[in-house]
């Protein structure tokens, strides 16, 4: 997969892209965790996200940003694990319930708690789903935005690999020295590239367990 | 023993509530966790015993969610602070959507009570 080049904020993602999302303050049961398929309410805007200028639900650029530095920015809280795995491609061609308009999917600047903007490394990958909040107050608009979260979560699989992540240690170091090897990157980069690959790798290893159980 | 599988689940659902109720920085209030309990046994007792344990979520705002899911059937109940708790239901072949609020505490209603058929 290419990487992407990071748009400017409301411009869309490209098509086929992979994004997750890391729920504001989701804090799952273990019956929650034994799904395969994220709550709804992980989708569910918070009253800040209402007040956003873009009105979007945040996401990450998968190819951009690492699962642990989303949780990061987002203050590293224990209790917030769940990752949920997404395409931009799934989102686009959810079916809104009529006459709401479909779901997109745009780049949306960074921002640090404080306000101000987050150029840290790892912030590139930010953005964010639009169409969430529309409607307006009605008990049937209410219904037609949780069926719209309702289908984003069906379209979304929880990661096997939480955050932060639980990666030996012996793994990250032989992965990373790799790609030191290639020799490109900064041995921090090296670093976030080894803890992607190994990422992956385990999330397809996971995959394959499932398929040979089925 | 599927009583006591049953009871076993309960008691981990109970911690459940309790963890994220209490602590230093607790994502649902006390009240929350409460209401969601009595929700959660009156859904129990109106199903028979039959109703499995929620799948259930802190939301963004201090909302408790739980969900049941059923190949095409997929239910919710809400419970967000200050405000009735929401039923939603969802027929993922059809798209029939079906929503009500709920007074916890109050009996749950007859339409309620037949969504609930289709999860035991």
């Amino acid at each position: 997969m290419t990487k992407p080049r990071p748009g400017s904020d409301g411009e869309p993602l490209p098509a086929g892209t992979l994004v997750f999302r890391i729920g504001k303050r989701a804090d799952p049961s273990p019956e929650a965790l034994k799904q395969k398929k994220p709550p709804e309410i992980l989708f569910k805007p918070s009253s800040d996200d209402e007040e956003s200028p873009g009105k979007r639900l945040s996401i990450w650029v998968e190819e951009l940003t690492l699962p642990d530095q989303g949780w990061a920015f987002m203050g590293c809280d224990p209790a917030k694990t769940m990752v949920a795995c997404l395409n931009v491609d799934a989102i686009r061609a959810i079916q809104p319930p009529k006459p709401f308009d479909p779901l997109g999917a745009e780049w949306e600047q960074a921002m640090l708690p404080n306000g101000s903007v987050n150029n840290l490394l790892g912030a590139e990958g930010h953005a964010g789903i639009t169409g969430l909040l529309q409607g307006g107050n009605g008990k049937m608009e209410s219904k037609r935005r949780k069926a719209l979260r309702s289908k984003l979560a069906d379209a979304a699989e929880i990661s096997p690999l939480p955050v932060p992540h639980n990666l030996p240690e012996e793994h990250l170091r032989v992965a990373a020295y790799f790609i030191h090897e290639k020799g490109k990157g900064s041995r921090e980069a090296n670093w976030i590239s080894a803890v992607r690959q190994l990422r992956r790798a385990t999330v397809q290893a996971h995959k394959q367990q499932e398929e040979q159980v089925v | 023993m599927a009583a006591l599988k049953a009871f076993t689940k309960h008691m981990q659902h109970r911690e459940y509530l309790n963890r994220v109720s209490t602590g230093e920085r607790p994502s649902i209030t006390l009240e929350t966790a409460a209401k969601a309990m009595k929700a959660w046994n009156a859904i129990w007792v109106a199903s028979g015993g039959l109703m499995p344990i929620p799948a259930a979520c802190t939301g963004p705002d201090g909302e408790m969610f739980y969900s049941w899911d059923r190949g095409r059937h997929h239910l919710e109940l809400e419970i967000i602070p200050g405000q009735s708790a929401e039923f939603f239901y969802r027929d993922r072949e059809t798209e029939q959507l079906w929503a009500e609020d709920y007074n916890i505490g109050e009996p749950l209603s007859a339409e309620a009570i037949q969504k609930l058929q289709l999860f035991r």
